[in-house]
């Protein structure tokens, strides 16, 4: 991810993360959609044997399928941001995330770390991370052995 | 606290850190401090939460009988007030193995007094379990 241009405005980056939470929070994901750039690099890091919505995505089209599988296997029951920091172009945080899986009924509580950098009002390059181990472990409903 | 003098806290840190310099690291870190590295304990005794500067440095010390820190190279900051969030490129070698183990982490730091009050550090943590056993985890 490029460095932030501290020379831009913080206030846009914080509104379009914002509205990307409460968008996250009610499901929409076409207003997430409309949220991002057309050649957006979307990297979220985690492992996609387990998790085939993960890795990286360039385009909007790319991030909208990823998000979409996604929807198909989980429902967020909560998505709140804490540690909001925005700079310029790009804002970071950490969310609190409850998703149901639906084919188990399975709650999974994690953490998401997300860093998002802002273009004309739209993120062109997002980065997330998971404690993958422990989200893989909550998905299978087993420890791993290690 | 101004954008400034946290940035330069934040490269006093990184710095200390990368130069095993535990001193000058600690003395950055407030006494009160809360601490997570977000990983499996089982493989990685030194990760989870740690409270006060004596549990951190203690934590770190029980990472350095381990590891080796090749190189911690962050190319990401972005501050604000007393905030600061980064990714950084962090290249292990493992002590016992020889293995060397890259990945990318993220930061969030919070300050009070000047010193880091609050850390909060994110891996993907199942690919960096499956190089430090140095093979892919039966799932």
């Amino acid at each position: 991810m490029r460095p932030a241009n501290t020379a831009a405005n913080s206030d846009g980056a914080r509104a379009v993360v914002l509205e990307i939470q409460d968008a996250f929070r009610k499901g929409d994901y076409a207003r997430i959609a409309a949220r991002y750039h057309d050649d957006i690099d979307w990297l979220f890091h985690g492992p996609t044997s387990v998790f085939p919505q993960v890795g990286r995505r360039h385009g909007e089209v790319a991030v909208f399928k990823a998000l979409a599988a996604l929807n198909e296997l989980y429902r967020f029951e909560r998505y709140e941001t804490d540690h909001l920091i925005a700079e310029g172009d790009c804002a970071a945080g950490i969310a609190d995330v409850t998703l149901v899986q639906q084919a188990s009924g399975r709650t999974i509580q994690c953490r998401i770390a997300n860093f998002q950098r802002v273009k004309d009002g739209l993120v062109v390059e997002y980065r997330g991370f998971i404690d993958s181990f422990d989200a893989v472990e909550q998905v299978i409903g087993h420890e791993l052995n290690v | 606290m101004a954008e400034s003098g946290t940035r330069d806290i934040v490269q006093a840190l990184y710095d200390a850190y990368v130069r095993r310099d535990f001193n000058s690291f600690g003395a950055l870190l407030h006494d009160d401090i809360d601490w997570i590295i977000y990983g499996p304990m089982t493989v990685f005794p030194f990760a989870g939460l740690r409270r006060g500067r004596p549990a951190v440095l203690q934590a770190l010390a029980g990472m350095a009988l381990s590891y080796s820190l090749d190189s911690y190279i962050p190319d990401f900051v972005i501050v604000e007030g007393d905030r600061a969030a980064i990714m950084a490129d962090l290249s292990l070698t493992q002590y016992a193995t020889g293995r060397i183990m890259r990945f990318r982490v993220a930061n969030f730091l919070r300050f009070e007094d000047g010193r880091v009050i609050e850390f909060r550090e994110f891996a993907d943590s199942f690919d960096v379990v499956e190089q430090a056993l140095g093979r892919v985890v039966d799932l």
